[in-house]
């Protein structure tokens, strides 16, 4: 996510200005600081037990990037835990916990964990292990200067030995140090070792927790249906009677504005059940929606004059575009997108009569408690929020509104008191996203003497983000969230304007992998392509000669042009494309190599990634994470689209929202720049150039300008995998 | 009805048309076979009767009665069967979500071919969906467990 928009995410009025609080600034005595009967709380991330196990508290959502095991990797590092005896557990939400990126919440988005995590779980680490040491050098009676910790134990002179376990008390009594001092690189163990994911062992055995496999003792389940019509509303309910009378069924639960739900003691129940009532619904005006209206629109807001805003504006582009003989225009169009986690949403809730409990695949801990509060009226502390593993989340997750219909469902007078698992169907799931928003850009540039790009403009036509997924105003008609990554581009370009016509439809619309770069990388980095063309130059030549200023930038391209051979012939039919992006504090390039073997037939065989990330905590889960944040992008770019049609999405399933399948995937090569910066985030940013390097290699190997997604609307097909 | 689920026989009250997938994870509190499209599209439900491969969540119980049924849980008792262990070396899962599906869909290939060609690969897993994008380590743990030297240099520090 951009410095603008985290600066900005912030709940209503709350403060931005206040400090930092990290996990270590406790107060001796403090509640969190203290001593309990099996176990001692050196600070808000590490719990101490008596049998030397040590719990880490990681405050961030588990879906898939393997953040539990990078952050408890950073965690135990500094603290010098025995890496066997560890586990992970995502806290209560507190302010203490609260993600540094935005300061008001536990909010696992935006490719910021690591990143803004990476410094304060180091300093928690390091200063209970200070501690730790203190309280062994107090108890031998020498100085702590002559001790030193290691896998869970400290070790003193003349070899004394103390497990953590047995000092963890004392220790959770000592002044808590205010600057520990962290391992040089050179002592680090755990950081920057491809360590094996704490989650994977019960990922392979079907022992793993996702919010769908919860066990409750009288758990019940509730299906839901929605309005399939954006803003129409729920009319009525028949056969009532009926449906109230078939096995299992419990209640029957009016959601308004727009949804019902059953609920019975077997989902299967729930979901005939509701299959059997008869929903009227009441479509209204958002009825005439469709996707062609929507093209139309953006069309017409191209040439707006009114409510722009101004996203960058540098020297005098207009001003270059009007005095040039031959300016250079493009139009791109992309689709709105759906998240498709594998895991439907669900959420899990308890009403008791002054408490209630919540089980939930949520990236968002602290909005979703919050939603909670205010349908059952208790303070956020009286919610017990339970984060279960997520099966994908990639944006979705953070939203609340299955959250809320399920605490409004397990609030109904029949129901309170027993928990209730509301789950969506896979047909819920699609048609009610908080979509990746469709866009329209126009680009135009003027090429200088020296065949560089002189100036540069971009209009991006498209729903708000902000708007529709958080409580933010937008500031100057701008919203960040949708021009992040057609900002502040590294390519030395003297004139440049960037211009948002803010297009909205009803449509919700929200974070989708990669968010704003998802669709600018795209456009940006097809553009850059036709402008090297319309210069006769090289792909890669055009982008390094612009980044002659960058080196960072300019290394990651050199590092991937290098890998990939280019410039050297591909194999057989094969043709080439490139195309690279800063996301998210991650400089990242990718080349796609592919061939056409009839017309129609795509055969995407390889994908070469090369990035900078910084500091790398561990080389195999950013290596992972680039390889499916560029898979992701690869299916966006081949198959996927949801289209509206009498105001509703078009697609129910994945027989007509398909998604990449294995036969069609290439293996990625990641390739790392060696960096001692602090890490910066690799979830997504792998995701946004895969479409323009795909479009820039299907350039070369059939001359066709590709300008709107997805592939397979031009009518290409994957194929099938040949010698 | 009577059911042979990992070895054992147990007896569930459910109607007949009940989807296979719903008797495991609520009759019988086997929930690694997941509800991921409920049509039979995305495999995340995939069991095995009688060896075979299916979609659990469109199979009627009543179709897999008497018959030998083996959830991801009937694997091994400890994580040993092959395909696990290779899971594990390879580092496959990232959510996780698909993974209980993906492994029984490449032990019923192993189980039919021992040594599969990527196009049988291919042809067996292709019905499984992933959205992590962790093919290539599937690709790679199946060729593991089938005993062929794993090959694969995917990354280096520059």
């Amino acid at each position: 996510m951009s410095e603008v928009s985290r600066r900005r995410f912030l709940l209503g009025s709350a403060a931005a200005g206040g400090a930092l609080t990290l996990g270590f600034v406790i107060a001796p005595g403090c509640a969190r600081s203290q001593a309990r009967a099996t176990a001692a709380d050196l600070n808000a991330f590490v719990r101490i037990h008596r049998d030397d196990a040590i719990t880490l508290m990681i405050p961030c959502s588990e879906m898939g990037q393997g953040i539990h095991t990078g952050l408890a990797q950073v965690l135990a590092d500094e603290l010098e835990a025995d890496w066997n005896n560890i586990k992970v557990e995502v806290p209560q939400p507190a302010e203490v916990y609260n993600n540094p990126a935005f300061h008001v919440m536990m909010l696992t988005v935006g490719s910021t964990s690591m990143r803004h995590y990476y410094a304060p779980l180091r300093t928690a680490g390091a200063a209970a292990r200070e501690m730790l040491v203190a309280a062994a050098a107090q108890r031998w009676g020498v100085r702590a200067a002559d001790c030193h910790a290691r896998d869970s134990q400290v070790i003193g002179p003349g070899d004394a030995r103390e497990r953590y376990g047995a000092l963890a008390a004392e220790a959770a009594s000592l002044p808590v140090p205010q600057t520990p001092a962290l391992k040089k690189r050179s002592q680090w163990r755990l950081i920057g070792q491809p360590v094996q994911r704490l989650d994977v062992p019960a990922k392979v055995d079907g022992s793993a927790v996702f919010g769908t496999d919860v066990s409750l003792p009288g758990l019940l389940h509730a299906a839901i249906a929605q309005c399939p019509v954006f803003g129409g509303t729920l009319q009525a309910l028949g056969g009532e009677e009926t449906v109230r009378a078939m096995p299992g069924v419990r209640a029957i639960v009016r959601l308004e504005p727009n949804a019902a739900a059953v609920v019975a003691d077997r989902y299967w129940q729930a979901q005939r059940a509701l299959d059997a009532l008869q929903v009227r619904w009441n479509e209204r005006a958002n009825v005439h929606l469709s996707s062609a209206g929507i093209a139309s629109a953006f069309r017409a807001a191209l040439e707006r004059k009114e409510e722009i805003g101004i996203a960058e504006d540098r020297g005098e582009p207009e001003r270059m575009l009007a005095g040039a003989a031959r300016a250079i225009t493009a139009d791109y169009e992309a689709p709105f997108l759906a998240h498709a986690t594998l895991e439907p949403l669900n959420c899990t809730v308890r009403v008791g009569r002054d408490e209630c409990e919540v089980w939930v695949p949520t990236q968002g801990q602290t909005i979703a408690q919050g939603a909670v509060a205010e349908v059952t009226g208790m303070a956020p502390e009286r919610v017990r929020l339970h984060t279960t593993l997520l099966g994908g989340g990639f944006g979705r997750k953070a939203q609340a509104d299955f959250v809320v219909q399920a605490a409004r469902i397990a609030s109904s007078p029949q129901l309170r008191g027993s928990p209730v698992r509301l789950l969506w169907s896979r047909v819920e799931d699609m048609q009610h996203d908080y979509y990746r928003p469709a866009a329209l850009h126009r680009h135009r540039a003027v090429l200088g003497e020296d065949g560089l790009p002189l100036a540069w403009t971009q209009r991006i036509v498209s729903p708000s983000i902000a708007l529709s997924a958080t409580p933010l105003e937008l500031e100057n008609h701008v919203d960040p969230m949708v021009t992040e990554g057609a900002t502040g581009l590294a390519y030395s370009i003297p004139h440049r304007r960037v211009e948002y016509a803010r297009s909205d439809f009803g449509v919700p619309v929200g974070f989708w992998r990669s968010v704003g770069w998802s669709v600018n990388t795209f456009t940006i980095e097809c553009f850059l392509d036709e402008l090297a063309a319309a210069a006769g130059r090289d792909s890669y030549e055009f982008r390094r000669a612009l980044l002659a200023d960058n080196p960072r930038h300019r290394a990651v391209l050199e590092l991937l042009a290098e890998r990939t051979g280019w410039g050297k012939p591909a194999p057989d039919s094969r043709h080439r494309g490139l195309a690279m992006c800063e996301a998210d504090g991650t400089v990242v390039a990718e080349a796609v190599e592919l061939s056409v073997p009839r017309s129609g037939e795509l055969h995407v065989h390889r994908i070469v990634c090369a990035a900078d990330c910084g500091t790398v905590v561990n080389p195999d889960r950013v290596r992972e994470q680039l390889e499916g944040a560029a898979l992701f992008g690869l299916s966006a770019a081949l198959h996927e689209e949801i289209t509206i049609e009498d105001g509703r999405v078009a697609q129910r399933n994945f027989r007509d929202y398909p998604l990449l399948r294995l036969h069609e995937a290439p293996a990625v090569e990641v390739h790392l720049i060696a960096s001692e910066a602090p890490p910066s985030g690799v979830g997504e940013a792998a995701t946004a150039p895969v479409a323009a390097a795909v479009c820039s290699a299907l350039y070369a190997a059939t001359g066709q300008r590709i300008r709107s997604l997805p592939l397979r609307k031009h009518g290409f097909a994957s194929a099938a995998r040949g010698a | 009805m009577e059911l042979i689920v990992n070895g054992r026989k147990v007896s569930v009250e459910v109607p007949e048309d009940t989807p296979l997938l719903w008797v495991l994870r609520e009759e019988l509190s086997l929930t690694g076979a997941k509800p991921g499209c409920l049509a039979g599209l995305c495999g995340a439900c995939t069991v095995h009767v009688d060896g075979n491969a299916v979609r659990s969540c469109v199979t009627p119980v009543a179709a897999a009665a008497g018959r030998r049924i083996t959830t991801i849980e009937g694997l091994s008792a400890d994580r040993s069967h092959p395909l696990q262990r290779a899971w594990i070396v390879h580092q496959v899962p990232q959510c996780g979500y698909c993974q209980p599906g993906m492994i029984m869909s490449a032990a019923a290939l192993l189980a039919e071919k021992p040594r599969p060609s990527d196009a049988d690969i291919d042809a067996a897993m292709s019905g499984n969906l992933c959205r992590c994008g962790t093919y290539s380590r599937i690709r790679a743990a199946i060729h593991t467990a089938a005993g062929e030297t794993a090959t694969s240099a995917t990354s280096e520090s520059a």
